[in-house]
């Protein structure tokens, strides 16, 4: 793993430490399923930008990427290979955002962000 | 009154859970959708600034100290403009009302005449739920912390 790559996911493994530790405060534990994924998509793309990263009241995982203008991407890693996806695109032309939700398998995501050309916020 | 919808130019908030705080400290829209563990909950508790005499750091001091929730000094209060959530919601969502619900004395707990409930939100665990708890995230226009400390 290239250095800036062990940064990254050494930095999200502090932040599950940290997440987990509050949600045992609130009475609620990490899904063992859900990091799996969420540790297979991030391992899946070195260039990946370091995302905001929850730890939801079901136990799941769910990592946020955004920008200034208002393109959103959302990723609750459900277990099973599964992904909840929320997606808020500034479009070039119109005022309005598009907004999508859905459930794709971790390879199907991948393709989700192409079509939705949201490599620019995800990927370095 | 009990079950008018709040004024549109009123401020509300909502405690967020620690573990729901992003990274860079705004709240996640995960903390906005109706727990899927409890179908019998119909709506989302917040707390209507307004119910109190004006100044923030008074209208928060008063829902710190009539909480009912375990509040968690990692733990922040979202705040939102009424009419704000409701107009974005709109836009995928006609259903959102923001209701007063106020909360009598009971036990140990004094009367919280702020208590209100965001209702006609879709199932917890649906993705539309997410997709409209992202929006009401987008609303908030400032993040409290759940506990001050206070020194004389």
């Amino acid at each position: 793993m290239a250095r800036h790559g062990r940064a990254k996911h050494d930095s999200y493994l502090e932040r599950m430490k940290l997440l987990q530790e509050e949600a045992r405060h609130d009475g609620y534990t990490l899904n063992f399923a859900s990091e799996i994924d969420f540790r297979q998509f991030i391992e899946s793309a070195p260039n990946m930008r370091r995302g905001n990263l929850v730890l939801m009241d079901n136990g799941n995982l769910r990592a946020i990427w955004k920008d200034e203008r208002g393109t959103h991407l959302g990723l609750q890693f459900l277990g099973g290979r599964m992904v909840q996806y929320v997606i808020f695109k500034q479009r070039e032309q119109g005022p309005r955002i598009s907004r999508v939700t859905g459930r794709d398998t971790l390879e199907g995501i991948e393709q989700q962000i192409g079509a939705f050309e949201l490599h620019s916020l995800v990927y370095v | 009154m009990k079950g008018d919808d709040l004024p549109e130019g009123d401020q509300i908030v909502r405690y967020v859970k620690p573990s729901m705080v992003r990274d860079d400290g705004t709240a996640d829209g995960s903390d906005f959708r109706l727990r899927s563990g409890r179908p019998d909950e119909t709506g989302l508790s917040v707390n209507w600034l307004d119910a109190f005499e004006p100044g923030k750091n008074h209208q928060l001091s008063e829902v710190r100290r009539l909480s009912r929730l375990r509040l968690r000094a990692s733990g922040r209060f979202a705040e939102m403009n009424v009419g704000t959530v409701v107009r974005q919601v709109a836009e995928e969502l006609d259903s959102l009302r923001i209701i007063h619900d106020p909360l009598q004395a009971t036990g140990d707990y004094d009367a919280d005449p702020s208590h209100s409930d965001i209702a006609g939100l879709p199932p917890g665990d649906t993705d539309d739920a997410m997709l409209i708890g992202d929006l009401i995230a987008e609303c908030v226009i400032a993040m409290h912390p759940a506990i001050v400390a206070y020194t004389d």
